[in-house]
């Protein structure tokens, strides 16, 4: 009798085993289930937290959370099959953190690379994956320890596991998904999609680079892969509803291959309609979930604050009298657009039944909805809007309210003043999680025409938003997002951007405090960071002439260079740095300041009314230190560049941290007061230097990328590209690192000591009495100008007119009646002239004289004054600005390229003039090649504030003397 | 003509200043002939030194924190309590290790004369001058580490039936 139980029983329960044993598609996600789906356990990003919650929705509402404080922002969770043990990314902390999920203890930190994203459980070889989202690489932990690294496609970011062991990984900022065969331990990716990249000929057309890829559903039968994410389209001026777009990919999981028609363009495409009869708009697709028949997708829209729900259930049915458009999108069609989740920027996503839990991150709760079920006609309504609170809010109201409008779309959340018009887009949709390295992806999408419009971001501003902020995120929020009263359909009321006040004032502090966070743009002008402090201590800069002791010819080297005298002591510098604080307002002279005077903007210190211009061997250090006085130089000082701790490839602005307090001090070094301490800690530093040298070294610092941080120049705001040089040399053939005797960086030219044996190595010493190294990498600075540096070094003077002229070439020919004088750039590694603009004078002296020795061609001579005449053949960039009008010394107002004649790298230019027709030959021509550091007038403007002021000269850099007959 | 001093009183007894001279050169020298018994004083602190001096070994993975006091204590103790100390105590201890009747006394004291001075020495060396890197700083500072590393054993093996950690006598 008792054998048909027994065998029933046996069923059942090989049934429950087998359900728990068969793998399953899992996807990263800031919500995850327990495997026995009884606990719900959240990453609760910025509030640096994790949450379990009970699954119970027969209990109260509304139960108290069990957090665990892990670290700063907490992005993803992956659980053990054996849910004995949690993996966390710390996003901004670039650790994971694993945590025994029995005790609610953390177990072990793991330092990663930089910002750990995804993370996924991969149980058939019991470990995890994480995608680390700026180092490019993904990660395997097996038995708390990195088993094995990838190097993967840039910004790996959401992660997806199928049963048969493919690893989907998207790549956010290119718009990839790779696919990973994890039978084996991969090196590289089995499958690269790159998703569409769409265009229109109407610009309010969904269309454009697929961005922002955060998350990955995997259907249940694991045919298809669903991607949300937005398009960005910058090949025209960013204006409202045509330059970001909501949509969902679709990849073929059987062919591995994207379903292109399948795409779900959320842009004007959704036949849902609102009371006023058009189209909802939707914003930020942000996480996915499908039901568990793969019926029914459920899509969070983190910034129009909505839940958009697939219906799937005719997906596959071939009946050739479909619609359309049933056709071309796979059957599947936008059923409901939830509007609103109640609380703000709804993220993941976890289903359970009819049951829906949405995460909403603004207010740290989870929302409960019932899903209706898995019916065409089924809609979502809502349970309980809160149903429990998942973690604390930690930060200040003030902050977590601009942290709020950073990332809303939501136009009625404040309909007279919204902060996007018709719920199209939030700041989050371009600046993914702030400002970080990811600005460098919005520069590279930039499409149009430079001599039409130069700028990627934003159009419009006041005072390039540091100088007056408040005006210019309402101008940004209007001219970009249509916010504010630019979109009035919705009730919004006019406003015009200089005269916000009130609410709005208060809300763009808000907005302000939340975009000056430590991770995001402290100093708002300069990217420039500072780790673990708000600001220095002027006595937490180590005097460079104390560096001296050990580092004498170093020291040297560097004392004169304009790597150091390059703030008050540069007198352009000044009235350029004057000009702008004019223009634009004091703050933004921190952009200027970032580079040329880091020190001070870090320690908050203001300018010293003169500098030292003309001052030798770092007299003033010297004496400072005789006198045991702080002395922030300007420039970048040795603890400057030795205590840059990261750097972000954001495209320039300074966009790298320093940290002065991490470093692994001796005893008394810090104390700057006592001469005894000091000495102290210089024997300790003496008889154990290794410390000391590893504090100072990251391995980054021969990277070509670290002189980016300040050689490649964006305007604030308008994103507009003012300099390149970086980007020149790595179009050019001395970026060749697979050939090194081609292969050019920097340093090696202009940090190298003998300009004449550029590419060999010079050996020396770092360190006085030091190792003796194969080449020694010197602090000269060798560059363009050669006049301040010759001012106090006549040596380095003579290395930057060495450079110069060892960079390009002359050549003069004779053709059909004209001359044509061709230079090429040989040597430089990048444009000739590179830099800001029209700042450095560069161009050809051209005398040509007939048999009877009169003159018949002249050009490129100077007038009395010293200006260049108004013909001459001048190789350099013209900056326009909105209205096409030269910008001159405002140059950050670059709007639009009026002409550049530079040289490129390897390139050359011809110019050609004609002869006069009764010219009698044979004729003589000599050209000569000059160079001025400065234009004359820009001179006279600075000698006006600057009499000492010596005024420089023209540079000969190379010269030819030919004799042409017909 | 001068007139000298009277070397002895009428009284036969010495004047104050050169009694007062004798009878510190006599405490010293008895000062001298206890210390060369007295260790202990020495021997912590050239354990200590050699403790300090093991956190700074590289082989031996000790957190920054720790290791940069060790860093101060080993300077410090090794420039000022270490010549005032175990270099007294060496000083008056040498001649008796020389007269010892037992010639492995004589050939470990010999051994360790060479090793105290070379650690010493290569200390002050490294102390003032550094470990820049250069041929002679490295040879230097193989020569402390390699010093200090055989003082700590061979000052055991010379006189561990003295020694301050034989606990059991």
């Amino acid at each position: 009798m008792n054998t048909p139980r027994h065998l029933i029983a046996a069923f059942i329960l090989f049934l429950t085993f087998a359900s728990l044993s068969i793998a399953s598609p899992t996807s990263s996600g800031s919500l995850q289930w327990s495997a026995d789906k009884q606990w719900i356990y959240s990453a609760n990003l910025w509030q640096g937290s994790i949450s379990k919650v009970p699954a119970d929705i027969t209990g109260t509402p509304n139960v108290e959370p069990n957090e665990l404080i892990l670290g700063q922002d907490i992005r993803r969770i992956a659980i053990n099959s054996h849910q004995s043990e949690l993996l966390a990314t710390d996003y901004l902390g670039n650790e994971i953190i694993l945590v025994d999920t029995k005790n609610w203890t953390i177990k072990q930190r793991i330092t990663t690379g930089k910002r750990p994203f995804g993370a996924v459980y991969q149980a058939s070889h019991n470990r995890y994956w994480v995608s680390l989202f700026e180092d490019h690489q993904i990660i395997a932990i097996q038995d708390g320890k990195i088993v094995t690294t990838i190097d993967t496609l840039e910004t790996p970011r959401g992660l997806a596991l199928t049963s048969d062991n493919r690893l989907l990984v998207t790549h956010s900022m290119t718009g990839q998904l790779s696919i990973y065969s994890l039978d084996n331990i991969p090196s590289e990716a089995s499958k690269i999609i790159t998703l569409n990249v769409g265009q229109h000929k109407d610009e309010f057309v969904s269309q454009g680079l697929p961005r922002e890829l955060d998350d990955i559903a995997i259907s249940p039968d694991e045919k298809e892969a669903w991607l949300p994410h937005v398009l960005w389209n910058f090949d025209h001026e960013f204006q409202f509803q045509s330059t970001v777009f909501p949509a969902v990919s679709v990849i073929d999981l059987t062919t591995e291959t994207e379903r292109v028609d399948h795409r779900k363009e959320l842009f004007k495409t959704i036949n849902i309609v609102n009371n006023k009869n058009r189209t909802r708009i939707v914003s930020n697709p942000h996480d996915a979930e499908f039901s568990s028949s793969g019926k029914k997708l459920y899509v969070t829209l983190a910034a129009s604050d909505d839940i958009i729900v697939f219906d799937r259930s005719r997906i596959g049915k071939s009946n050739k009298k479909r619609h359309r458009r049933k056709k071309l999108h796979g059957g599947v069609k936008a059923t409901q657009v939830y509007r609103h989740t109640p609380g703000q920027n709804p993220r993941g996503l976890l289903l359970k039944g009819s049951h829906l839990w949405v995460q909403q991150s603004i207010p740290q709760t989870l929302a409960l909805f019932d899903r209706g079920g898995d019916n065409a006609f089924d809609r979502v309504s809502l349970i309980e809007p809160s149903w429990t609170q998942l973690a604390t809010i930690t930060s200040s109201e003030n902050i977590n309210k601009g942290r709020a409008l950073f990332h809303s779309g939501n136009t009625d959340l404040n309909p007279e003043h919204p902060i996007a018009g018709d719920f199209w887009m939030s700041c989050n949709s371009c600046h993914q999680d702030g400002f970080n390295f990811t600005n460098r992806y919005l520069m590279e999408a930039y499409g149009q025409d430079k001599h039409q419009d130069a700028r990627v971001g934003h159009p419009g501003l006041s005072n390039m938003v540091s100088g007056d902020f408040v005006t210019d995120y309402v101008n940004i929020i209007q001219k970009t997002q249509g916010g504010m009263g630019e979109d009035d359909r919705d009730g919004a009321l006019p406003l015009k951007a200089s005269e916000a006040m009130g609410t709005i004032m208060g809300d763009m502090m808000n907005l302000h405090q939340f975009v000056t966070l430590p991770h995001n743009l402290p100093f708002i002008a300069t990217w420039l960071k500072l780790d673990g402090e708000h600001l220095t201590h002027p006595k937490a800069w180590t005097n460079s002439a104390q560096c001296a002791e050990c580092h004498q010819e170093m020291f040297d080297q560097w004392a004169d260079s304009n790597h150091r005298l390059m703030g008050e002591s540069n007198p352009y510098f000044m009235a350029v740095l004057n000009a702008a604080g004019q223009a634009e307002g004091e703050d933004f002279k921190d952009w200027c300041l970032g580079c040329h005077m880091p020190s001070n903007v870090m320690s908050n210190l203001p300018l010293k009314s003169k500098g030292h211009m003309f001052e030798k061997n770092g007299a003033s250090l010297k004496r400072a230190l005789e006198n045991n006085q702080a002395d922030i130089d300007e420039g970048t000082s040795c603890l400057f560049c030795h205590r840059i701790t990261d750097m972000e490839d954001a495209g320039g602005n300074a966009s790298f941290t320093v940290n002065l307090i991490d470093r692994e001090h001796y005893v008394g070094e810090t104390n700057t007061d006592s001469s005894v301490m000091q000495w102290l800690s210089s024997r300790q530093i003496n008889s154990k230097p290794k410390r000391h040298k590893d504090s100072y070294m990251k391995s980054f610092y021969t990277d070509p990328k670290l002189c980016k941080t300040c050689h490649n120049e964006f305007a604030p705001g308008t994103g507009a590209l003012i300099v390149d040089t970086y980007g020149e040399w790595e179009r050019s053939s001395f970026n060749n690192p697979e050939d090194p005797s081609k292969h050019r960086t920097c340093i090696d030219c202009h940090m190298h000591g003998d300009i004449d044996r550029i590419g060999e190595d010079i050996p020396g010493l770092s360190t006085d009495r030091g190792t003796p190294k194969k080449n020694v990498v010197t602090h000269q600075f060798t560059g363009a100008n050669h006049h301040l540096v010759g001012l106090r070094n006549k040596k380095l003077e003579d290395m930057s007119l060495q450079l110069l002229r060892s960079s390009a070439t002359v050549e003069q020919r004779f053709e059909s009646a004209q001359l044509i004088v061709k230079i090429t750039n040989v040597g430089a590694g990048h444009d000739l002239p590179t830099g800001v603009a029209d700042f450095r004078q560069f161009w050809i002296e051209v005398t040509a004289s007939d048999a009877n020795n009169n003159i018949i061609l002249s050009s490129g001579y100077t007038d009395d004054k010293g200006n260049i005449e108004a013909n001459a053949r001048l190789f350099m960039k013209v900056f326009g600005d909105t209205e096409g009008k030269p910008v001159g010394l405002l140059f950050w107002r670059y709007a639009q390229l009026l002409s550049d004649t530079r040289i490129p790298a390897d390139g050359f230019r011809e110019e050609r003039f004609s002869l006069p027709s009764n010219t009698i030959y044979p004729v003589t021509v000599k050209t000569r090649l000059l160079y001025r550091i400065y234009p004359q007038w820009v001179t006279d403007a600075v000698q006006a504030g600057q009499p000492d002021l010596p005024t420089p000269p023209i540079v000969e850099l190379q010269s030819l003397e030919s004799q042409f007959s017909p | 003509m001068s007139t000298l001093q009277p070397t002895v009183t009428a009284s036969g007894t010495l004047p104050a200043p050169t009694a007062l001279k004798r009878r510190c050169q006599t405490w010293i020298s008895s000062y001298i002939v206890r210390l060369a018994y007295d260790n202990k004083v020495a021997e912590w602190v050239a354990i200590a030194l050699f403790l300090s001096g093991l956190l700074l070994w590289d082989a031996i993975p000790v957190d920054w924190v720790i290791a940069r006091w060790s860093l101060i204590f080993h300077l410090l103790a090794g420039l000022i309590v270490f010549p005032l100390t175990t270099g007294l105590f060496w000083v008056a201890h040498r001649r008796l290790m020389q007269s010892s009747d037992k010639a492995f006394l004589r050939k470990t004291g010999s051994f360790l004369d060479v090793i105290i001075g070379g650690c010493f020495v290569s200390g002050l060396v490294l102390t003032f001058l550094g470990e820049t890197g250069n041929l002679p700083s490295n040879l230097t500072a193989d020569a402390h580490w390699l010093s200090g590393l055989i003082l700590g054993p061979v000052m055991l093996v010379h006189a561990w039936r003295y020694s301050v950690l034989r606990f059991k006598k």
